[in-house]
């Protein structure tokens, strides 16, 4: 006896097939629909997967969608287009995101969100062709977040060859990472040193540390990627370019392309001769590209803009997204959405501005008064996204600069265990202290803020405390209702 | 091409369409077979097709020239002939630099160091392989069991066909050739059957032998550096390994035959529950044992001549085997000690069971066959250390630490993380348990006895198995073992 036994050859029919070619068919979907619900704990966590999540749980509607790298979704600022221009804004930007790889998934959001105009935001690499593995290991970050389609198997394989085809299933691609099932795998949460707004993710403040090390990690090579002696885009870059913007095209979706700027000092000749190829082709098309590379003067752009050479901080961002929104709204038509199409309560800039009232909690000081004479004007406090708050000071920086704050409240015991903030939670206690520096200051609007956000996952807080310098009590609430 | 690469899961799903698709036209089908077969080896190296091609062509005629002629010289010559080719193929390009370093060796062992360097020669895949089974074809024509063919294309293809090219099952003429006459209709069952024992193999290939491989090669690449229970516990994941590298790549070649209505020989019948190193080679590589039996053992006189001629037979057959393997001195001792040992079995069969009787040994108890399977095991385990060492001198090496306990490291240091190493014992232990249980009862009859979701949730779960827990990705897919040989 054994699994090897024959029977007649001679049993056939055209039922035979059809029952063969019926069941090959359910099974395989039986399994890409497993390897698809599998998906989550194989894919990559980080702020990219909790962006691109966010936007499908959270996000009805989207009128501009921004595309491109970390410079994209360092430099603008959702928060900003949303007040400025009054319709809801995405930042869709992944880390050292390609062409290649935005373009299946511009197709894929397209397709839920009615657009009516895409920013591109481009640097140096976006049309490269991803000469080293760790170039190619970026764009997963990417695909894997983009739905299954024709167009990703195309862009993925051309990427990374079809002899790693099936690599395109995250469940296949990681597979050895099955060991994490039987640990508990922890949800990933945007730190508290990162300013997340509606894809806008940049840090809070300029890096020293952040600084160095990205010098270090990124010898700026002197003649890297290259454009012929005629300043044009190979043929390939430009096919990456077009790629884009035929799909962009067939859905009606205005696009203006821009690209944000890096830090003065780190822009070498071959960026410059890329970004003037890149604007010359684009030229040619009749589309826009704003260079903040070029107005880095006119916006009085300063090292202090930047975490790192190449990242802007939320500082900046405001400056670059002010600059981006403003030429929008003079160039483009937009219908004013339904009021409720975003919530103004989460957009700091809605609220510093003159909403103050949609804020959780919101208390001016006068300038004569004690607290007014710490330095401190007014404090704010609203619900970024989810369980994150964010408590803006409005003050001033010159005086504020070398003091500490000491934020604290009690939450209710019986939900100890939902706290994220474990590091400032008081040993035996149900009360969490922050206690930390004046480093977070945002200008806006000729004013000075500093914001600083905690997570808050509790139906209430208790004693809610804010301390300045030695001791001096800002503001105490007994009870701050969070959620009903 | 690998039957566990990407490239092989674009070119089948592919080749078995076109092949239903021309199944009803014998020539149009063996045609397509045939390009495709070609296709599939010249994937690897194109260069070497014309070995297979030369092969064929001669073994075409010759096999022609055989049947047309009663004349015993002529149909001698012819048979040299055909011998002369293939093996000739087969000493050229396996053994060659074995023999030089052999030679070179020698004289160095005397005292006469002699500089003969080695040639940069290529082993083309499969050679052993499609040699052997070309040869069965002359053989069984001289010896008139079989007629020849005169369709070339079915001649053509049965030599060169795909699921069993590269590593077997070596099939005899009389058994595959005559399906290349027949047409196919499609069969459902029989479809599904082989696309089972394509899933079963792969389980093999890529959950446990490609697991185990990691520990194995840790440890026989650094023979020194290892002692007592790690080299028992490498010697043995070596076992499961290459039992399930093997007999993954049978069943695939088995299941892809099947899914277009060929029927090849089975070739493995769970071995390590032999209860001796006799039966083990009944159920070990089958169809390589079958032929050293029909193609040396029968033409040496096998058992006709005598008790000391028997035994002289049956250890030539094993030290041939042996060489047959590879071209080393490790695959010698290993095919000695298999030689060996089955003289001894054949010699003491009487005298031991006389002790059994005299001591009252129950026979066919569930403890005495236990003892003789892990007897056997052990024996077997003890060889493979020479079939695996790179060397010669690791195979002492290891010979020497193995009864070194207490001098190594944790096994969980040997490159497998403990959840890993967990899982690989896991696996053993299934793949055991299933070995018991087909013993006793096909599991694909029983299988398809059960209830429609328990029969649907065993095929997601052996495919996902696969996906999950298989040893794959780094670009490259690990290559069977015995596709050395």
């Amino acid at each position: 006896m054994g699994i090897w036994f024959q029977k007649s050859l001679s049993i056939s029919s055209f039922r035979e097939k059809g029952k063969f070619l019926l069941k090959t068919v359910i099974l395989l979907s039986l399994v890409l629909f497993f390897i698809g619900f599998l998906e989550a704990w194989f894919i990559k966590e980080d702020h990219n997967s909790f962006s691109v999540n966010y936007s499908k749980d959270k996000v009805e509607r989207i009128d501009i969608g921004i595309f491109g790298t970390s410079h994209g979704y360092t430099a603008f600022d959702p928060r900003v287009f949303e007040k400025n221009i009054g319709v809801p804004t995405y930042n869709f930007s992944f880390t050292a995101q390609r062409l290649i790889a935005m373009s299946p998934f511009i197709d894929d959001v397209t397709t839920k969100y009615d657009f009516k105009l895409a920013v591109i935001d481009v640097c140096n690499l976006s049309s490269d062709s991803l000469p080293n593995p760790k170039a190619k290991g970026f764009q997963y970050l990417t695909f894997d977040n983009t739905r299954l389609s024709l167009s990703k198997v195309g862009n993925f394989n051309k990427v990374y060859g079809y002899d790693n085809m099936f690599e395109v299933f995250p469940t296949i691609r990681n597979h050895t990472k099955w060991k994490e099932f039987l640990d508990s795998k922890p949800t990933y949460t945007i730190p508290l040193d990162r300013d997340f707004y509606k894809g806008f993710r940049s840090y809070f403040s300029h890096s020293k540390e952040a600084w160095d090390e990205h010098v270090k990690k990124f010898k700026w090579p002197k003649k890297k990627y290259k454009v012929n002696k005629d300043g044009e885009l190979d043929a390939d870059q430009k096919q990456k370019y077009l790629e884009v913007i035929s799909k962009l095209e067939k859905k009606n979706i205005d696009i203006l392309f821009t690209s944000a700027p890096v830090y003065q000092k780190a822009l070498k000749p071959h960026y410059w001769a890329y970004l003037f190829s890149v604007q010359k082709f684009l030229d040619s098309l009749g589309f826009e590209l704003i260079d903040y590379n070029s107005l880095y003067d006119e916006l009085e752009l300063k090292k202090k803009h930047f975490r790192d050479p190449s990242h802007l901080n939320s500082n900046g961002a405001v400056i670059v997204s002010e600059h981006l929104a403003k030429y929008i709204r003079n160039n483009f038509d937009f219908k004013k959405p339904p009021k409720d199409s975003f919530d103004k309560e989460n957009n700091r800039y809605f609220l510093i501005d003159k909403n103050k009232k949609n804020a959780l909690y919101h208390k001016r000081f006068g300038k004569n008064s004690k607290i007014g004479s710490l330095g401190i004007n007014g404090a704010i406090l609203y619900k970024v996204f989810d369980d994150r708050y964010e408590l803006v000071i409005q003050g001033r920086k010159r005086v504020l600069d070398k003091s500490r704050f000491k934020l604290s409240f009690d939450f209710p015991k019986t939900e100890a265990r939902k706290v994220v903030d474990e590091k400032y939670l008081l040993e035996d206690q149900n009360r969490l202290v922050y206690n930390e520096k004046f480093e977070n200051w945002i200008d806006y609007k000729g004013k000075s803020f500093h914001v600083f956000q905690f997570n808050a996952p509790f139906s209430e807080l208790n004693n809610f405390e804010l301390k300045v310098g030695s001791g001096n009590k800002v503001f105490k609430e007994d009870t701050l209702k969070l959620k009903p | 091409m690998l039957f566990n690469s990407v490239d092989f899961a674009l070119f089948f799903p592919v080749v078995f369409v076109l092949y239903w698709l021309t199944a009803s036209n014998k020539n149009i089908r063996n045609g397509f077979l045939l390009v495709s077969s070609y296709f599939f080896y010249g994937f690897w190296d194109w260069r070497f097709l014309f070995l297979i091609f030369i092969s064929s062509s001669v073994d075409f005629v010759v096999g022609l020239l055989i049947h047309g002629t009663d004349n015993k010289q002529r149909r001698r010559l012819y048979l040299y002939l055909s011998l002369l080719v293939n093996l000739g193929f087969l000493v050229y390009f396996k053994y060659t630099n074995f023999f030089i370093q052999s030679f070179v060796d020698a004289f160095r062992l005397f005292g006469n160091p002699i500089e003969l360097s080695t040639l940069k020669i290529i082993l083309p895949v499969g050679i052993s392989f499609y040699t052997f089974q070309t040869l069965s074809y002359t053989i069984d024509i001289y010896r008139r069991k079989i007629e020849p063919t005169r369709d070339i294309l079915a001649f053509f293809t049965f030599v060169a066909f795909f699921p069993q090219l590269v590593a077997g099952p070596i099939e005899r003429a009389s058994h595959l050739l005559p399906q290349f006459f027949r047409t196919y209709k499609f069969n459902y069952d029989m479809v599904k059957n082989g696309l089972m024992l394509m899933a079963f193999g792969l389980f093999k290939k890529m959950v446990i032998a490609d697991r185990l491989a990691i520990l194995v090669n840790q440890v026989y690449n650094n023979p020194s550096e290892h002692f007592g229970l790690e080299l028992v516990v490498a010697t043995i994941f070596f076992a499961f390994q290459i039992y399930c590298d093997f007999s993954g790549y049978s069943d695939i070649a088995i299941g892809i035959a099947r899914t277009m209505g060929f029927d090849l020989m089975k070739n493995f019948d769970s071995p390590y529950f032999s209860k001796s190193i006799t039966e083990f080679w009944r159920r070990w590589h089958i169809s390589l044992s079958t032929w050293f039996r029909d193609y040396v053992y029968i033409p040496l006189g096998g058992s006709r001549r005598g008790y000391y001629r028997t035994y002289f037979n049956l250890f030539l057959v094993f030290v041939v085997s042996g060489v047959w393997h590879g071209a080393a001195w490790t695959f010698v001792i290993w095919g000695v000690i298999h030689g060996v040992i089955i003289v001894l079995e054949k010699a003491l069969k009487k005298p031991r069971n006389k002790v059994f009787d005299f001591i009252g040994v129950n026979r066919g108890t569930f403890s005495e066959s236990f003892f003789f399977i892990l007897i056997t095991f052990s024996i077997v385990c003890f060889a493979w250390i020479f079939f695996r060492a790179n060397t010669l001198t690791d195979a002492l090496v290891i010979v020497d630490n193995l009864w070194r306990f207490g001098d190594g490291s944790s096994v969980y240091e040997l490159g497998l993380a403990p959840i890993e190493f967990h899982l690989s014992l896991i696996v053993i232990f299934l793949l055991v348990l299933f070995d018991w249980f087909h013993n006793t009862q096909s599991a694909y009859i029983w299988l398809k006895k059960q209830n429609f979701v328990f029969r649907w949730a065993s095929y997601v779960i052996i495919v996902f198995s696969i996906i999950i827990f298989g040893v794959y990705g780094d670009l490259v897919p690990k290559e069977f073992i015995y596709f050395q040989f």
